[in-house]
């Protein structure tokens, strides 16, 4: 899952981005409102974490314009300001959630991910499929109790298949939202990661029971249940 | 304790209100008096005259010609009419005495004989033989010869007292009468004016009451409403001044909840680095980048300046400087200011053009003073753009430093605000290394010192900051 960063401060926007790449997020950051809102208008994020009083254009003024054209990824606002008419006003234009400084990281954390989960319909992390258990809390996969262990970026593409279900996902839609728009990506990671994926999640040798499918020229898919 | 207005009105209409009455129904009633005792009076006199002309002067008395039909009053012992005549002849007839009465008087009974001429005639009051109050007018006239002897100038003329009184009972009991409806008419009044006054003065001081009630109501958030100013007279300068007052109030308050607003933003956002740092530590202690002590010693001396900042910004504004004064060389102090920034004033590339009079020096305190130049340096170094020109200059006499720098985002609007505490031209606060106290910190040491700073921007968007000795601006 992909995360904007607009914080001012170097210090609070590295920790911040630490603390989510760390928690499994794919995080951009940038340190004014311009760069912000040129994030956020060019990529497709789950969450905006943003500061208000940022150089350049003001958080709220960031906020106003995602909303007028059209952006509806969750945002986060962030600030030393306090009272009850800012965090009003911060909500009225938009904001889908308001922390103020200082904060409790393992909170700011808990509001990002309920905010991620809001965005694809959960409202538990525990996600079903056929045999499989994805923890999204604990990052674990266990199939029948039996843990399986998978890599961070493993479980980072088999996550968002898995929230994504019954969706065709394309490779650079996986790429946009695993990995960082830093990160210099080799042609076949993606291929490459979902092999492997196949390979722990697929108990039998023959690859029968194999969950993550292949639409040629489109991308991956996990099945939905009929039930759901 | 101080009585109320409305009290003291009262009380000051109600004693008004007494006095008026008082003297004002003594007035009316002795004019009503005085033009009661002209009647009666005119009534003596004519009653005199007509009595005059009934006296002749026979050849060997003088002869007394009433007639009871026209003066019937005389003749009945109990009527209220008197009157007494004195001659130096025998009175009536040749064998009476000198002196004749009328009827209602007894043998034993006289009246006063004083009496003035027939022009200007004698009124006294007094008391009548039978006891009763009486008035009466007393004349001294010469009365005409019989017509029989008329041409006989042997018979000579002579003088006659005449004393004629009339019982006041009916005057006085009117003139009491108009007394009593008088002190009734004025009880009326001033009961009135107790009750009515009151009331009264409630609904006159209504406007005050109003005010005061809207006073009560006013408090923080309530500090941009005004008093209406279409009140009576009396009280629009009241309510003019109670809406200056509001204004600079609402001002100030305005101002400091910046000031704690800033504040916050000041101490949450370092305080915030610190903990949300000191948790990812905490966390993923393996997985965390950069010098965890570095970066935290970093943010506790960015509070630590901020927090020092704040006391000697405090420390100056309760307490005046101390009188440790000493010559201080103002071209000195400006090379020592200009070497403390040495290192931003050449990392920002930026060039120092300097106009300072020479042994140019100031009795005053130093340490203050350098506080002084060092921030409006600083302010300059720090907010001017990179590579450009600053301009210092100095006057002995009157004293005055004056720093120039290009400051090509201030705005005029922005010019009383500067001196505020923790006031920044960026409005996001970014900086770390600038807290927005120094330019307050100068102009509180220079108040300190009796001296004053005044910002002036010109076309170009130059700043001109001008350390001046107050009185000499």
């Amino acid at each position: 899952m992909r995360v904007l960063v607009v914080e001012d401060s170097d210090s609070l926007r590295s920790t911040l981005s630490q603390a989510l790449q760390n928690s499994g997020y794919v995080v951009d950051s940038a340190a004014d409102g311009e760069e912000g809102l040129w994030f956020a208008e060019s990529n497709d994020y789950d969450v905006v974490v943003l500061d208000i009083m940022l150089p350049k254009m003001d958080g709220l003024t960031v906020l106003e314009r995602l909303r007028q054209n059209g952006c509806e990824t969750n945002v986060l606002l962030l600030t030393a300001k306090d009272s009850l008419k800012d965090k009003v006003h911060g909500l009225q234009i938009g904001a889908d959630d308001y922390l103020v400084k200082p904060f409790d990281l393992e909170e700011l954390l808990a509001r990002v991910w309920a905010l991620c989960r809001r965005k694809y319909g959960r409202k538990d992390n525990r996600i079903e499929i056929e045999d499989l258990t994805l923890d999204l809390n604990a990052r674990t996969v266990s199939r029948n109790g039996s843990p399986i262990y998978l890599t961070a970026r493993e479980f980072k593409v088999f996550e968002y298949l898995a929230l994504r279900r019954g969706q065709i996902v394309s490779k650079t839609e996986i790429e946009s939202n695993v990995y960082d728009s830093e990160a210099e990506l080799m042609s076949n990671v993606v291929e490459s990661t979902i092999c492997d994926l196949r390979r722990k999640l697929t108990p039998d040798a023959d690859d029968t029971g194999n969950i993550i499918y292949t639409r040629r020229g489109m991308g991956y898919y996990i099945k939905k249940e009929q039930s759901e | 304790m101080t009585r109320s207005i409305k009290t003291q009105l009262s009380l000051a209409l109600m004693a008004f209100a007494a006095l008026f009455m008082i003297f004002g129904g003594w007035l009316v009633y002795n004019q009503i008096r005085a033009s009661f005792y002209r009647e009666f009076d005119e009534r003596l006199r004519l009653q005199a005259l007509s009595l005059t002309s009934g006296i002749r002067k026979e050849r060997d008395y003088v002869n007394v010609i009433f007639s009871d039909r026209y003066l019937r009053e005389f003749t009945q012992e109990s009527s209220t009419w008197f009157f007494q005549l004195w001659a130096p002849e025998p009175l009536d007839r040749k064998d009476l005495p000198n002196t004749f009465k009328s009827n209602s008087l007894t043998r034993n009974q006289d009246l006063p004989r004083e009496c003035g001429s027939l022009d200007n005639p004698v009124y006294i009051n007094f008391q009548l033989p039978n006891g009763k109050p009486g008035r009466g007018i007393g004349i001294t006239f010469t009365p005409i010869k019989d017509w029989s002897i008329r041409r006989d100038d042997r018979v000579k003329s002579v003088d006659v007292d005449m004393f004629m009184a009339q019982d006041r009972t009916q005057l006085d009991t009117s003139l009491r009468a108009v007394a009593k409806h008088l002190i009734i008419a004025g009880g009326i009044g001033l009961f009135s004016t107790i009750i009515l006054v009151p009331p009264l003065l409630t609904r006159l001081l209504r406007p005050l009451k109003l005010v005061s009630r809207q006073t009560e109501a006013i408090n923080a958030d309530t500090l941009h409403e005004r008093f209406n100013p279409n009140q009576p007279e009396e009280i629009r300068p009241i309510i003019l001044a109670l809406n200056g007052l509001l204004e600079r109030l609402e001002i100030s308050f305005v101002r400091e909840r910046r000031f704690v607003s800033d504040i916050a933003h000041e101490l949450r956002t370092p305080i915030a680095e610190i903990k949300t740092f000191t948790e990812l530590k905490i966390k993923w202690p393996d997985k965390t980048e950069g010098d965890f002590e570095k970066e935290i010693l970093k943010m506790i001396r960015r509070m630590e300046s901020l927090v020092s900042n704040l006391l000697q910004l405090a420390r100056m504004e309760s307490t005046p400087s101390d009188t440790l004064q000493s010559q201080v060389e103002i071209q000195q102090e400006v090379e020592n200011c200009l070497g403390q920034l040495t290192q931003i004033i050449e990392s920002r590339n930026i060039s120092i053009k300097k106009q300072i009079e020479q042994n140019s020096s100031l009795l005053t305190h130093p340490d203050i003073l350098h506080t002084i130049v060092f921030n409006l340096l600083s302010n300059a170094v720090y907010h001017s753009p990179e590579g450009s020109s600053l301009k210092i200059q100095s006057s002995a006499t009157p004293f005055n430093l004056c720093v120039t720098n290009p400051a090509p985002n201030l705005k005029q609007e922005d010019l009383p605000l500067m001196f505020d505490r923790l006031w920044r031209q960026e409005k996001s606060r970014s900086s770390t290394e600038r807290h927005g106290l120094g330019l307050s910190l100068a102009q509180t040491c220079a108040e300190a010192l009796g001296m004053k700073i005044s910002a002036q921007l010109d076309q170009e968007n130059r700043l001109s900051m001008t350390l001046q000795l107050m009185g000499d601006e």
